[in-house]
């Protein structure tokens, strides 16, 4: 057993960082670090844990003789591909979807550096997902969207974008870049938001930068070879990719914050069409959100609220804003104008 | 600073030791393992699922899973590391499972959150020192998600910030600068609290 270490220093890591600071000032961080120790909370019971190692023990006496079997006659690459499925050990207990999220990270971490295959991950509507590559960037994913790549990167970490995420991108040789329908984001390391949903009114990519650099293109499509654009964007930028252009379209930090709302669950649009709005509210709550007569989508507004309970609380938000009224579908919510 | 105590390095050979026995199907490691870790881990898996069930149903299937891909194990990287970074995923998996409109941001880091002291193990006679962890336990679940779990996981799980930054899939640099950023918080608040107190 191992005896708790009490009282332990300041972890050394945070040396180069303490440097800066005044004795006064390393003294009264070394005493919330020591006084922070005293907030352990309660220990689990042992007798709860006696009881998890005879469940564990159990669950492999049954799963043993196969297991051994698989695992120490074959190689790795025999065992994954050719281990009947019978033979694999009892417990099932990690669910399918754990599966694919976390492969990445725990493949990685065991360096199996053979497998390579393209790789799909959605976050379904209702849901938000978040993925860590296996070059350890990480990439957050907002409801209805999708990412494509292959698990083991070539020369590029090429990631295909449908929908929204935020990336937070590990330093790294190889470029990392993020395809979307129209347009492609190129970077060494950094953190940014891409929003390209296409089919809406405004129809674009939108880049949104938190920290670093990232070049931003515009594919000009097979017609015009040659035509592609770019732009650097610095941090707390905003650049935008449409049909005719690559522009820089703010350069403030609050058009930044907002942008990344949508991974805190708030809401946040500081110019967007209500069509807009209205499409992310579907994606969020998996519902349907229709405007009678239709135009009324085009209005544009500025709208933020933190954590909405609903998409009720949403849509009831922004009629009253607007002076609009709403009704209770079948399948959602319809919008119209009573006047 | 402190330099790296040899009880540290101790723990450390022993557990590249445990991982290499393992890898041989050595069912006394494994154990040993468990003996050591699985504490630690029930807590940590009940800071993501907030439901001490749920914790112990998370740490099972990570020694059981431990177990099936024991053969994989890796003895240079940190077997510490990769006991919490399945602790971590099979946790916010399951919170993804059983709530997905709740707990629907995903990354664990979000919804850490230090269980409530409802059986809190000081005595009273540390009430003195009660008052302020009770204070602390309340800043340090101020903190941003992240940051907070960075933090915890320095203070009282004793792992390197290598380590966190494998578990948490973030930078060592971004780790360092959340533990002492959560330190200046928490520095920063203690003064008001002692300036209020001073004032009365």
């Amino acid at each position: 057993m191992k005896t708790p270490k009490k009282n332990k220093d300041l972890p050394t890591e945070l040396d180069e960082l303490l440097n800066d600071l005044s004795e006064n000032e390393v003294a009264g961080l070394n005493e919330v670090w020591q006084a922070s120790d005293q907030i352990e909370q309660a220990q689990p019971n042992e007798a709860a844990l006696a009881n998890l190692w005879s469940n564990i023990e159990s669950e492999l006496d049954e799963a043993k003789p196969a297991t051994i079997h698989a695992l120490n006659e074959s190689n790795l690459n025999e065992s994954t591909q050719h281990e009947p499925k019978q033979n694999r050990p009892k417990p099932q207990l990690v669910p399918l979807r754990w599966m694919a999220v976390a492969a990445t990270i725990l493949f990685g971490a065991f360096g199996l550096s053979y497998y390579v295959a393209p790789v799909s991950v959605t976050a379904p509507f209702g849901e938000t997902a978040s993925v860590v590559l296996h070059d350890g960037s990480e990439v957050e994913l907002n409801s209805g969207s999708t990412i494509r790549y292959n698990k083991w990167f070539g020369d590029e970490r090429r990631i295909a974008l449908t929908g929204e995420a935020y990336f937070d991108v590990v330093k790294g040789q190889k470029p990392f870049i993020v395809e979307t329908f129209n347009g492609s984001v190129t970077v060494l390391g950094t953190r940014f938001n891409v929003r390209a949903w296409e089919g809406l009114e405004s129809e674009n990519t939108r880049v949104s930068l938190q920290s670093g650099s990232v070049l931003l293109e515009r594919n000009a499509g097979d017609e015009n070879p040659g035509q592609d654009e770019t732009l650097t964007l610095s941090p707390g930028q905003t650049g935008v990719v449409n049909g005719a252009s690559v522009a820089l379209i703010d350069s403030d930090t609050v058009q930044v914050k907002s942008a990344l709302a949508w991974r805190e669950g708030n809401f946040f649009f500081s110019n967007e069409s209500l069509g807009s709005i209205m499409a992310d509210v579907e994606r969020r709550y998996n519902t349907d959100v229709r405007f009678t007569p239709g135009f009324l989508s085009n209005r544009r507004l500025k709208f933020a609220m933190e954590k909405p309970q609903s998409a009720e609380a949403i849509v009831n938000d922004i009629t009253e804003t607007l002076g609009l009224k709403y009704r209770e579908t079948s399948i959602g919510y319809e919008i119209f104008d009573p006047n | 600073m402190a330099d790296s105590s040899e009880m540290e390095t101790e723990s450390r050979s022993e557990f590249r030791d445990w991982a290499l026995r393992i890898r041989e199907s050595d069912r006394d490691a494994y154990a040993a393992v468990f003996q050591s870790m699985s504490a630690k881990l029930v807590r940590y898996a009940q800071n993501i699922t907030r439901d001490q069930a749920s914790a112990y149903d998370v740490i099972q299937d990570v020694f059981l899973k431990l177990w099936t891909i024991r053969d994989r194990i890796n003895p240079d990287s940190s077997l510490q590391s990769l006991l919490y970074t399945m602790t971590r995923n099979t946790a916010i998996n399951l919170n993804r499972k059983l709530s997905p409109m709740v707990h629907s941001d995903s990354e664990g880091g979000e919804q850490f959150d230090l269980a409530d002291g409802q059986n809190s193990p000081l005595s009273d006679a540390v009430f003195e020192a009660k008052n302020l962890a009770g204070h602390l336990k309340e800043w340090i679940n101020e903190l941003p998600g992240r940051r907070k779990e960075a933090f915890v996981l320095s203070r009282h799980h004793d792992l390197s910030h290598r380590e966190i930054s494998e578990i948490m899939g973030l930078s060592e640099r971004t780790v360092n600068t959340h533990i002492f950023l959560a330190l200046k918080f928490l520095r920063t608040r203690l003064n008001a609290l002692q300036n209020d107190t001073a004032k009365r």
